[in-house]
């Protein structure tokens, strides 16, 4: 299992770089800049955006932006000897003197992600980093609590489904998982808040505590109320998903001669269902968790929007919008490693539920 | 027994009078709405959006306090959040000199006094051009601050600017006695000051407290404060759009709509909020914004972008567009839309029609000026002055260009495409009101709404034919030199994106710029003369102001709103549980 794991580790590399050079090339061909969003007034002249847009970097040219944000500026141009002006470059990429003022551009700074620098915020002005780690909890909060609701929900239900195939229960549930499927969860948000927010006034509308002058939030417990909804929402989906996964393989693993050796036995129709088929029936559950952790991110994005929930998916969407290109880029990459990261899980959790099973 | 019950029970109910009036006094806390995300900084030398800026004027002194009734810097006068650190001031004969007078009783809230040469310490950063601070008009035309004592503060000018007065108070005063030892030196540094985000030394009303990123602001009451500071504290709620904080308002969630610094009642609830106002269910206060909505004309050859002047300031041949090169066809235009029609269909009728720069709200505005009206048949008329005329009889094909047109060519159908930013429906509206309307004289308008980046690129490179954008947050005088005159002529960054060129326009913003001692009514006319030719050439063609809302719960007591000054007496304000 190490060395596949090595192995599965070493493949990610070049997938990875493909996904920074990607992403980054994308944001990079988008039009307008940051600073247009920011400083586009009458009282702003061309000549100090200019300035903004030159302290930022971003009228650099494409290689040397990349290059900058991945592997820091900190060797493209330097000051040996300690008076705050570049004394030496690599030539061949960066200039001393770039803009032919005739005097040279500041030393590099930044040491790029692969040295663990996520660089700066355009617009929050804080490193990325500590963006990204203070908005992170609030994310982990709602995924996990999401994946746990849909585990929870969604297996049973699925068990039961097979376990009462073609009855009321089982007819209930497949209708009502292409409905949780189908709907779009913006959507659901947007509804649920409208009824049971301002209709009902039972749940806040949105948010992820109340009010506080000290600026602490509370243990989540004493908060409950503005977890459910967004949980719910994030979860409906997942939950439709595990149920049909479950009921399909519960089904599959009901004809299989160990279960009727089980039935023959006398055992009782819980202990066959949920003892020995359960187990079996998991391994496509398995295979399920990656694609899910992965779509936690994504879904993050919109839920987190709709419900005010402070999370990296919010920050990602505003970071977006503004082209705040550290902030996107930090949160791309940490999407990207935890989507490899949650494939290896679902490898990992497979080789344990089915023994059989050997990771080669 | 009895007779003790009956005192036990008037003590009782004295103490709950007394409990409660002593409540009504004092306390509580201000609960507002706001969908700009987090404060970018709290730094005033760095703020750059409404946000930053609706906690900073609680947080920071200023140069002089702001009259609410009039929004002009008052001398001597004292507003009741009364920040302002000058008693007075004098302009030199020549206009170049400006000496402020500083009040001595006013610190930050480590007990350290606020001084002139606090002041002078922020403008020496901002002049570095080693910050980030996008604050820096002021540096056209004031060459140096200087601190001549503890109260005295000498401004001197590189070149008379009426304009110097406002600019002044533009960029914050900071905390020379903490920020200087941090930097050492280096004001670049000033960028990554932890002070940016938590500054625990400042002078307002509050102190700061606390952000719980994404999701509030908080600040807590001054008590240290010259004034007797009533409220808690401010709690500033991040919320995804308007909408929510609506709703959030009406479920009782927070006591305010907005922040202080932006308004937030959608105009499509106005109606309703007016109506649960009179009926007592909370408070209001309207105004209109400062904030307007225009067409700009692309009046050069869209082709071949150039800047207006070269380097010697002598003027570049932009070529003409050929339709909106000719002031006829512009006029003609103005003319075939119903304005009545854009604000319903737009703003929900909540909005007043300008027509001049700016808006009613601000001194330069020029009230007097005829509005353009709804007269197709004139629109017509001008339009067939002008060399556009219908040959085929069918009013669902475009005019045509015929050789009485300046600069078409015969035979050219009259359509061309308007630009705006997609997801503001407002601007989308009105944008759909005016192709419809256009349409009817035979006028082609092909209305694309762009992503705002995008929008910007065309913008900013002088390559679209007409275009629908708004300015928000006016100041009171807004340097328009880059919107009126060639020197914004700048292609890639330049507000004079339209290629507007009037001479006499430039000779008399320069003129309100530098009238010696700087009389409002001698400036006001000057603005209303430019006004009237602007209103008359039409290179913008402005359309409407947004009316604005306020809007509190009934808890907050003793609230007196001005426009565009929510909290100006915020330490007398009052919130009942």
């Amino acid at each position: 299992m190490f060395k596949y794991l090595i192995r599965r580790v070493v493949q990610a590399i070049p997938t990875f770089f493909g996904i920074t050079l990607f992403a980054y090339l994308l944001l990079w061909l988008a039009p307008g800049s940051v600073v247009e969003r920011l400083f586009l007034a009458p009282n702003i002249n061309a000549e100090t955006r200019e300035r903004l847009a030159k302290q930022l970097g971003i009228n650099d040219p494409f290689h040397i932006q990349y290059l900058r944000w991945l592997a820091g500026d900190d060797w493209l141009r330097w000051d040996s000897d300690g008076d705050g002006v570049s004394d030496g470059a690599f030539e061949l990429i960066a200039p001393l003197d770039a803009d032919g003022d005739g005097e040279p551009e500041p030393p590099g700074e930044s040491y790029g992600i692969l040295r663990g620098d996520f660089g700066r915020s355009f617009v929050r002005r804080r490193p990325v980093m500590e963006v990204i780690l203070t908005n992170l909890p609030a994310t982990l909060e709602l995924g996990i609590a999401a994946i746990v609701a849909s585990l929870v929900i969604g297996i049973p239900v699925g068990i039961l489904s097979a376990a009462t195939r073609g009855r009321w229960f089982d007819n209930l549930a497949r209708v009502m998982a292409v409905i949780f499927d189908a709907i779009p969860n913006f959507w659901l948000g947007l509804m649920l808040l409208l009824g049971l927010g301002k209709v009902m006034g039972i749940v806040p509308l949105g948010g992820r505590c109340g009010p506080s002058l000290t600026g602490v939030c509370p243990p989540l417990f004493e908060r409950m109320e503005y977890l459910i909804l967004p949980t719910f929402v994030f979860a409906a989906g997942f939950i439709a998903l595990f149920s049909r996964y479950v009921r399909t393989s519960t089904l599959e693993v009901m004809n299989q001669d160990y279960i009727r050796t089980a039935r023959a036995k006398g055992l009782a129709s819980r202990s066959v269902y949920f003892r020995h088929a359960a187990r079996n029936a998991m391994i496509p559950v398995a295979t399920l968790i990656g694609p899910v952790i992965t779509n936690v991110w994504a879904g993050a994005t919109v839920i987190e929007t709709v419900f005010a929930w402070p999370g990296v998916g919010r920050v990602a969407f505003t970071s977006a919008i503004q082209q705040d290109f550290p902030v996107v880029m930090g949160i791309t990459i940490f999407a990207a490693v935890g989507t490899i990261l949650g494939f290896l899980l679902s490898d990992m959790l497979y080789v344990t539920i089915d023994p059989r099973i050997r990771l080669s | 027994m009895y007779k003790i019950a009956k005192l036990v029970l008037l003590a009782v109910f004295l103490a709950a009078v007394a409990f409660g009036a002593s409540a009504q006094d004092s306390g509580g806390v201000i609960i507002g709405t706001n969908f700009g995300g987090d404060p970018t900084s709290l730094n005033p030398l760095l703020t750059n959006n409404t946000v930053d800026l609706s906690l900073t004027e609680f947080l920071f002194p200023s140069l002089y306090n702001i009259d609410p009734e009039t929004r002009s810097p008052m001398k001597a006068g004292r507003n009741d959040q009364d920040n302002g650190l000058a008693l007075d001031w004098s302009i030199s004969d020549d206009g170049l000199t400006y000496t402020f007078t500083l009040r001595d009783d006013i610190a930050w809230n480590d007990g350290t006094p606020v001084t002139a040469h606090e002041y002078a310490f922020t403008f020496e950063a901002l002049a570095s051009g080693e910050t980030s601070s996008p604050r820096t008009s002021v540096l056209q035309s004031v060459a140096s601050v200087e601190a001549m004592d503890d109260t005295t503060v000498v401004v001197t000018l590189s070149v008379a600017s009426c304009r110097a007065i406002d600019e002044l108070d533009d960029f914050g005063i900071l905390p020379k006695h903490i920020i200087e030892p941090l930097i050492d030196g280096d004001f670049s540094a000033i960028d990554t000051l932890e002070y940016n985000k938590n500054p625990d030394v400042t002078s307002g009303v509050f102190n700061f407290g606390a952000l719980i990123a994404d999701e509030q602001t908080s600040l807590l009451r001054n008590d240290n404060h010259w004034l007797t500071v009533s409220p808690d504290g401010y709690i500033m709620r991040n919320v995804p759009d308007q909408v929510v904080g609506v709703e959030q308002f009406l479920a009782g969630e927070v006591t305010s709509v907005g922040t202080a610094g932006s308004a937030s009642v959608p105009a499509s609830r106005m109606q309703e909020f007016r109506d649960l106002a009179e009926a007592g269910e909370f408070q209001v206060y309207e105004y209109v914004d400062d904030g307007l909505t225009f067409v700009g004309f692309n009046l050069a050859d869209r082709n071949m972008p150039v800047n207006g002047e070269d380097e010697d300031g002598n003027p570049i041949d932009q070529g003409k567009h050929p339709l909106f090169g000719d002031v006829r066809v512009r006029q003609a235009i103005a003319q075939a839309v119903n304005y009545a029609d854009i604000i319903e269909g737009a703003a929900e009728g909540e909005a007043v029609q300008v027509n001049s720069f700016g808006t009613p709200a601000l001194w330069g505005y020029d009230s007097s000026i005829e509005p353009w009206e709804y007269n197709p048949e004139a629109a017509l008329a001008l339009l067939a002055e002008a060399g556009f005329v219908d040959d085929d009889d069918d009013p669902s094909t475009p005019l045509v260009a015929t050789e009485d047109a300046l600069y078409a060519e015969p035979g050219t159908p009259f359509a061309f495409e308007m630009l705006t930013n997609s997801g503001n429906l407002v601007r989308e509206a009105a944008g759909t009101v005016i192709q419809d309307q256009l349409g009817q004289i035979g006028i082609d308008v092909d209305f694309q709404l762009q992503e705002f980046g995008a929008l910007v690129t065309f913008l900013l490179g002088q390559d679209f034919d007409a275009i629908m954008i708004g300015f928000t947050n006016l100041a009171q005088d807004t340097d328009a030199r880059n919107v009126f005159t060639p020197v914004g002529d700048l292609v890639g960054g330049g507000f004079n994106f339209v290629s507007y060129r009037n001479d006499r326009v430039t000779e008399l913003y320069d003129q309100a710029l530098t009238l010696p001692g700087c009389d409002l009514a001698e400036r006001q006319a000057l603005y209303h003369e430019i006004s009237q030719i602007l209103h008359e050439e039409l290179p913008w063609w402005w359309l409407f102001a947004p009316n604005s809302m306020y809007a509190e719960t009934n808890a907050v007591q003793n609230w007196e709103p001005f426009a565009e000054m929510r909290y100006v007496n915020m330490a007398n304000l009052v919130i009942s549980s």
